[in-house]
């Protein structure tokens, strides 16, 4: 029944910003950075439930942690990016949240180095010298 | 036959896991470069068994690698919130001393003024302790003790008492005297008993004047004020 908690707040607050923009659209602004970080902190312990499920999953299952650990890390940049980039559109700065985006991408592109080091290194490596 | 199952596994769970993180991305605008991130991940789970066949398990290098990346952007350790947090606290404590001692000396200053106009005593300090009275919150503190140095009375009256006191409070340091002057040298050691018993009386009163005022004005107990007089240079508490 959580759901409908969610869905009463995001409406809720989307009714509010509604009847508010014409007077102070910076209340407006406000209001809906606050319903969508509640939303947020409240998703929060359902995903870490999700995250230690797969930790044990994997531990149990005898796969390497580091897997797991790097792709939980792309996900928490693409999710927290895509967040503040969204906020920020909403507040009308459309360059701020392409910069953010950008930066969200970059990050998720240096978690890619390392693998791509020790795939390289490995193909060198077999090519005769 | 157990590297094939454990490499079999490994697989498995590393599509599973791309898969899943493919399913809950939230736009479009990351998908392509979570892919390209994802699919590396699926390429190195795929060759792990040949990568460890000529270098070292990818695994391990991989944790290492990552490592460094996360120990190159280290926070100096002046940037670490407890550092950051015991500095506040510092800060906090030395602001609430400075603000108690503030408010100790306006205090003392009232007190100084109160007791000079209401008992007309010549008042030389005033010096107040206060403390806050709950740990941490500078907005509630209590008056811990009072100390007043009250001045010998009048000017010329004092003048005189230093006067008449003379032989006494010179004596123990003119050794010389001592022997020349004892015939009369009991009877003004006598005669100064009197006088300082006179002077205690006397003092008595002014202070329990001064104690009674301040006790009726600022809600003090009695222990909590102590009053000297600056004549007896021996402070003795009345």
């Amino acid at each position: 029944m959580e759901i409908i908690q969610v869905v009463g707040l995001g409406l809720i607050a989307t009714i509010l910003i509604l009847v508010i923009k014409e007077q102070k659209p910076i209340f407006a602004f406000l209001l809906a950075v606050t319903a969508s970080v509640m939303i947020f902190l409240f998703l929060i312990g359902k995903i870490g439930v999700v995250i230690r499920m797969l930790e044990d999953l994997a531990e149990s299952s005898g796969v390497q942690v580091i897997y797991l650990k790097t792709v939980l890390k792309i996900i928490g940049i693409a999710y927290i990016a895509e967040m503040g980039a969204q906020v920020v559109r909403d507040a009308g700065q459309e360059s701020i949240a392409s910069k953010i985006e950008m930066a969200g991408k970059v990050l998720i592109l240096v978690l890619a180095v390392p693998i791509i080091s020790i795939i390289i290194e490995t193909v060198l490596k077999l090519l005769p010298a | 036959m157990e590297w094939l199952s454990g490499w079999l596994k490994s697989v498995i769970m590393v599509v599973m896991f791309a898969a899943f993180i493919d399913l809950i991305l939230p736009s479009k605008t990351m998908q392509r470069y979570v892919r390209l991130v994802l699919s590396m991940l699926i390429m190195l789970a795929l060759l792990s068994p040949i990568i460890s066949l000529l270098t070292e398990s990818p695994e391990k290098q991989l944790a290492l690698e990552l490592e460094q990346i996360e120990s190159s952007k280290d926070i100096p350790k002046e940037a670490e919130l407890e550092h950051i947090l015991a500095q506040a606290e510092q800060l906090k404590n030395v602001q609430q001393q400075q603000s108690l001692q503030w408010a100790g000396e306006e205090i003392a200053r009232q007190m100084k003024d109160q007791i000079m106009t209401e008992t007309g005593e010549a008042v030389e300090e005033v010096e107040v302790v206060l403390t806050a009275s709950r740990e941490g919150s500078a907005n509630s503190a209590v008056i811990t003790s009072v100390e007043v140095r009250l001045k010998g009375a009048d000017h010329g009256e004092a003048e005189e008492k230093i006067a008449e006191e003379e032989p006494g409070g010179v004596e123990p340091v003119d050794a010389v005297r001592i022997d020349v002057k004892l015939d009369y040298n009991g009877s003004d050691q006598h005669k100064t008993r009197d006088e300082a018993l006179e002077v205690d009386a006397e003092m008595e009163a002014r202070t329990a004047s001064v104690r009674e005022l301040l006790q009726k004005r600022w809600d003090l107990k009695t222990d909590q004020i102590s009053i000297y007089s600056s004549e007896s240079e021996a402070e003795s508490k009345l």
